[in-house]
């Protein structure tokens, strides 16, 4: 899965480090934290006044105080301002944290110090001074130290560019991960722990950027695709090229599924703080079925508009049904009373076979593309995948992962019409470049 | 017990609400749902949560009044809602718990176990009386209430791995018989299932967590204890005999190497593997070569912990196994879906009765229902206590 940025221009001033970046670059720049500071910084000078900045210098702790879990810790301390949106808090890969603020949280500010302080106690670096300026905190007023500010979150990104450009020489290329093709070697697999401290270094970050649209379109014909609704969800290949590119994040089944259902849930609760605008249309989430039983569905339905539901779609996996049948049962009929439409997704050429989209009462099935799909055209009315799509209704039925226009024309002699895949997202830029 | 009374519970706050209607019964009614009643499938706070989430349009047009006991009971009392909108509700509710028998039993009538209704100017010292025994259970469920779990997350995975032996495992490992009744042949052993007493080692091993709160991370932990099981198991004797032998294992394990080599260490033992709904669709590739690979050893599939919902989803998908294991519960028997194509007694005529064993079998109910189905297998506690060890010792 890929897909391109969503804010492909840019959008930082021109001078600094960040619009002298190709596309690709930029797009991995922009999802780490020394990007986002350099960008932040860069937008700053006009919000100058009443600004302020504290760099914590936890990198020039000794060695047994930086290990993770005080390093967490120290950044959790300034969860509560970072959930309101009353501070941007960067999390560097040296393991120095800044966080910039407006006056009015500044005795906030100053309270979480002391308790920062006071996790690292028995550190020389506390016994050299105490109160402002001292060597574990630096502090910024942006009116008077702007250009100082600036400065800093240029010298971070350009030494996080350096030690990433290393780092890729050092490996073997970088390879987008793709279901499917062979997977890049020498990564290590994905171990409950490193699962761990991923979902929690997700936790504090701002997946926006890292949140893509796919359309669904509808195309009969030789006609153009119309788009029929977008689906949300998180790249995968971006998330783990940014925050673990030596891991094989796929290497453990459950584990993989573990890290996807946190991450729907995120997807969750970014559409409903209203931060994508680009969803007018109709779109479609990624959820299991225990999420929306959740206290966090809720919050989303409570978020929505009553008209608005029957153009959100949810996608739910087939073998989550398979989870607990009861469970989806109810959740289903739940949804569709509120108005919402389903999906059943991930649904290959061999299931659709064994599935009843009567008894699913689905509205919608989306059926992976696969060689056994143009396998079922040559053969005909006999194979069990024709049959089977019939069966399941072939206006309510979605053909994904096109990746050229035969697939989807094969699609069509089956008498499907709606389509997903990056031919369809071709298609679509081709109509409006 | 001053303390006590001050504790704020839904309990005592419908309490308060029923003493002070006293005054005002004119135009109100309550309904109680006992959501508490419905079967297992329904328990838990998500359930409760989406219920008491039906109650909102009363709430905003009639500020209807909503209280969610400890046990998972709903409340709702207002002035002047009218009869047909508090029922569309209550319908609603019916319609969503539809799975269970419960709702089904004599709706409106005096063996309504589901919903209680009072109209307030006739019932209120039934609907005090309501009030005051769910205070008095409520704390009484208090008292008795284990401390809750935490749910598991990655970081306590990763723990319990580092923590899990050969050794460990296999301290856990369990055999439970299964046993083939017939009427006129007697009954005899027909396999045992080997498996890992998970609630008793997570005890053990990381107390206070909950394995199964997360699937995905409970599955992981299934497929680290195939490993450990194929690698430790010395001896499949059951009380000494030789039997055919059930497995619960991932199917990506039966590829395994390891899976060849542990069968290659009992050849004498027929072995039937048991697979999850959630891995065979999960893996679907993965779990046919599975069965192609059991098959071509003369060895049989199975799938584990049906649910009667589970077993309608699947009853016409020809899947490539042998055996299909139906989870016991009263419900099976109660007859509600007689008519209904959900009706289990003809899902087991269609994938055929010699394939269906019924588990969890804890009562004579089961095996009284079962037979007359035509099943012929069954496994469980009850199974246990009145049937296998006679047989184990005495021979079939």
């Amino acid at each position: 899965m890929s897909a391109s940025p969503r804010k492909p221009g840019g959008t930082g001033p021109s001078g600094a480090g960040l619009p002298t970046l190709d596309d690709s670059e930029r797009k991995v720049m922009m999802q780490l934290q020394e990007g986002l500071l350099l960008d932040y910084a860069e937008r700053l000078e006009k919000y100058r006044r009443d600004r302020y900045a504290v760099h914590l210098h936890l990198s020039r702790l000794q060695p047994q105080n930086r290990r993770e879990p005080q390093v967490q810790a120290a950044v959790q301390v300034f969860e509560p301002l970072v959930e309101n949106n009353r501070a941007q808090v960067f999390s560097l890969h040296s393991g120095d944290v800044i966080a910039v603020f407006p006056g009015r949280v500044r005795d906030e500010i100053e309270a979480d110090l002391i308790r920062i302080r006071f996790l690292f106690t028995d550190d020389p670096l506390l016994d050299e001074e105490g109160g402002r300026g001292d060597s574990l905190v630096t502090w910024y007023e942006m009116m008077r130290d702007y250009p100082a500010f600036l400065a800093l979150a240029q010298r971070f990104f350009s030494a996080s560019r350096e030690e990433r450009a290393a780092r890729v020489e050092a490996a073997p290329a970088p390879v987008m991960h793709v279901f499917g093709r062979p997977k890049p070697r020498r990564l290590a697999p994905l171990s409950a722990g490193m699962l761990g401290r991923l979902e929690e270094a997700l936790a504090r970050t701002d997946l926006a950027n890292l949140v893509r649209h796919q359309a669904v379109c509808a195309v009969v014909g030789r006609s153009t695709p119309q788009p029929m609704y977008s689906e949300i969800y998180v790249s995968i290949s971006d998330l783990r090229e940014i925050f673990v590119p030596d891991v094989d994040i796929v290497s453990d089944p459950w584990l993989f599924q573990h890290l996807s259902e946190t991450l729907d849930r995120r997807v969750l609760s970014l559409v409903n703080a209203g931060r994508d605008n680009t969803l007018a249309g109709g779109y479609s989430i990624n959820i299991n079925v225990k999420t929306i039983l959740s206290q966090a569905f809720l919050d989303f339905d409570d978020g929505i508009a009553g008209g608005q539901r029957g153009s959100i779609v949810l996608e739910i996996q087939l073998y989550d049904v398979f989870a607990d049948v009861g469970a989806y049962l109810f959740a289903r009929d739940f949804a569709r009373e509120r108005g919402y439409r389903i999906c059943i997704d991930g649904v290959t050429a061999a299931t659709l076979c064994l599935i009843d989209r009567a008894r699913l009462s689905a509205d919608l099935v989306k059926l992976v593309w696969s060689d056994e799909v143009t396998a079922a055209r040559a053969a005909g009315e006999a194979h069990p995948l024709v049959r089977a799509v019939a069966r399941a209704g072939r206006k309510r039925m979605i053909l994904s992962r096109i990746e050229t226009p035969e697939a989807m024309r094969t699609g069509q002699d089956l008498g499907i019409s709606m389509f997903q895949g990056h031919a369809i997202d071709r298609m679509l830029k081709d109509l409006h470049p | 017990m001053a303390q006590e009374s001050e504790f704020v519970t839904p309990e005592s706050l419908l309490l308060d609400t029923a003493e002070r209607l006293s005054r005002m019964r004119a135009g109100r009614i309550a309904v109680r749902l006992h959501l508490s009643r419905l079967g297992p499938a329904y328990a838990g706070q998500a359930y409760v949560r989406i219920a008491a989430r039906m109650f909102d349009p009363l709430a905003a047009a009639y500020r209807c009044q909503l209280f969610i006991l400890s046990n998972g009971d709903l409340v709702a009392t207002g002035k002047d809602m009218p009869f047909a909108e508090v029922d569309a509700v209550v319908f609603k509710l019916r319609t969503l718990f539809d799975t269970d028998p419960l709702v089904h039993d004599d709706p409106y009538g005096p063996n309504d176990a589901f919903c209680s209704w009072y109209d307030l100017e006739h019932d209120y010292d039934a609907f005090a009386a309501m009030a005051e025994q769910a205070l008095a259970e409520a704390k009484e469920m208090r008292s008795r209430a284990a401390p809750p779990l935490r749910p598991m997350l990655p970081q306590d995975l990763e723990r319990l791995l580092t923590r899990l032996s050969d050794e460990t495992v296999l301290s856990f490992l369990s055999a439970q018989a299964a046993v083939q009744v017939s009427p006129l042949k007697g009954s005899k052993l027909a396999f045992q299932e080997l498996f890992v007493a998970l609630g008793m080692m997570m005890q053990k091993l990381l107390p206070g967590i909950d394995a199964t709160s997360d699937r995905w991370l409970f599955q992981h932990i299934c497929a680290a204890l195939d490993r450990r099981v194929l690698a430790g198991v010395e001896s499949l004797a059951f009380r000494g005999r030789a039997l055919e032998t059930g497995l619960n294992l991932n199917a990506a394990t039966v590829l395994d190497p390891a899976f060849a080599a542990f069968v290659r260490r009992f050849p004498e033992v027929r072995f039937t593997v048991e697979f999850q709904l959630i891995d065979i669709f999960a893996h679907y590739g993965t779990f046919v070569s599975a069965c192609d690979f059991l098959h071509a050893r003369g060895f049989r599939a199975a799938i584990d912990t049906l649910s009667p919902l589970a077993l309608w989803m699947i009853a016409d998908a020809d899947l490539p196994v042998d055996v299909y294991k139906l989870v016991w519960s009263p419900h099976l028997a109660a007859g509600h879906q007689s008519l209904t194509e959900r009706d289990p007694s003809a899902l087991i005529r269609t994938l055929g009765a010699e394939r269906v064993v019924l588990i969890r079998c804890d009562a004579f109910d089961a095996i009284e229902w079962g037979l007359r189905q035509g099943l012929s297998v069954f496994q469980g506690h009850f199974v246990d206590e009145t049937l296998v060890a006679g047989l184990a010792e005495g021979g079939s």
